[in-house]
């Protein structure tokens, strides 16, 4: 039986240098292949995908069932945005060594409350009569 | 067990910021001329000796003319190149700007101030406009090549103007909004900030030059 994994947040959209405070549960997972979480930013997009895995903690259970909380500092960046061609996201993912990971949860890093838009500057007005700019 | 790995997608302080920093121009037209130059050289070589080898002479049928006429494109394509090679050539003379912004890092919603002269005579450029550009660029592959797409997202007028006293030289107090993006790069995923110029110069190839800024992510509170 594959393990039930469970990923709980307190903030979805957090600060830069802020704590984020993970809080993975379990049920059914196998002492023998501990359970890893870890922490990655990653584009999404047109473009090929770039990611970042930027922390990595074993859970090292004991029984079973159980639950451990895990904190990590928020690095200054990339923030998050959605952009035309390139989005940036962060995610916390859970799962054994040798496995891809079983259960993920998306988050966001920033200041305001969601992403960054970069497509909310209008950039029509300056435009036009400036011959090096091809338009996507 | 924990590990934690160092992020270089963005910049950050590496030095104090001390001094103006005078920004170096990333357009490439020496190389760019030296590898259109060579480009050039070996179609046409390659070209003309074809060419040669099949000048009609007299006495000879149409399966001569025919092998000349096949000819055609690829000569169109080597006169082309040796257009292009001679506008990028004339370009290298072009007036070329020198700019300085106030401070080595940029931070969205700071104020910094940009200014710029032209060190040799811009008597020939006949207007010139000065943008700030923030840029996606994005790389995917596509069978067995690499394409790489552009998105202007932000664009803000830093000059426009026809009067040689204006653009000649001068100074501009600029803000970038508070919530843009930084810069941001990997190999295949790029957030980049520019400032261009263009200029138009009549019966010459246009000035066009741009310049990289570096827009840091705002500092966190400690």
């Amino acid at each position: 039986m594959s393990p039930i994994i469970n990923i709980e947040m307190r903030q979805r959209m957090v600060r830069p240098g802020e704590r984020l405070e993970v809080v993975v549960s379990w049920s059914h997972a196998s002492i023998s292949s501990p359970l890893e979480l870890s922490v990655h930013w990653f584009t999404t997009g047109k473009g090929s995908t770039s990611e970042c895995e930027l922390m990595r903690e074993s859970c090292e259970q004991q029984f079973e069932s159980g639950s451990k909380t895990f904190q990590f500092v928020v690095p200054r960046g990339p923030l998050s945005c959605e952009g035309r061609l390139i989005s940036i996201r962060w995610e916390v993912r859970v799962g054994t060594k040798r496995n891809a990971p079983l259960r993920a949860e998306l988050f966001d890093v920033g200041y305001g409350d969601r992403p960054i838009e970069l497509s909310r500057f209008s950039v029509a007005q300056a435009a036009g009569g400036v011959p090096w700019i091809r338009q996507v | 067990m924990t590990s934690s790995r160092i992020d270089s997608s963005y910049p950050v302080e590496e030095v104090a910021d001390l001094e103006p920093l005078i920004l170096k121009s990333s357009s490439a037209l020496g190389c760019g001329f030296s590898i259109l130059l060579l480009i050039s050289v070996v179609w046409n070589g390659f070209v003309a000796f074809a060419a040669f080898q099949m000048i009609p002479k007299q006495n000879v049928g149409w399966g001569n003319w025919a092998s000349f006429l096949f000819l055609v494109p690829f000569l169109l394509v080597g006169l082309a190149l040796i257009l292009g090679t001679i506008y990028v050539g004339l370009s290298i003379f072009n007036p070329r700007p020198i700019l300085v912004c106030s401070q080595q890092y940029l931070y969205p919603g700071e104020e910094f101030e940009l200014s710029w002269m032209f060190p040799k005579s811009s008597g020939r450029i006949s207007s010139l406009a000065i943008y700030i550009e923030g840029n996606e660029q994005a790389s995917y592959r596509q069978g067995t090549t690499t394409r790489t797409e552009t998105h202007v997202f932000y664009r803000e007028a830093v000059l426009e103007s026809s009067r040689r006293e204006e653009f000649e030289r001068g100074e501009k107090l600029i803000r970038l909004p508070s919530n843009v993006m930084h810069t941001f790069e990997t190999s295949n995923n790029k957030i980049v900030w520019h400032v261009r110029f263009h200029g138009q110069i009549p019966w010459w190839p246009d000035l066009s030059d741009s310049f990289t800024l570096q827009v840091l992510p705002p500092k966190v509170d400690s």
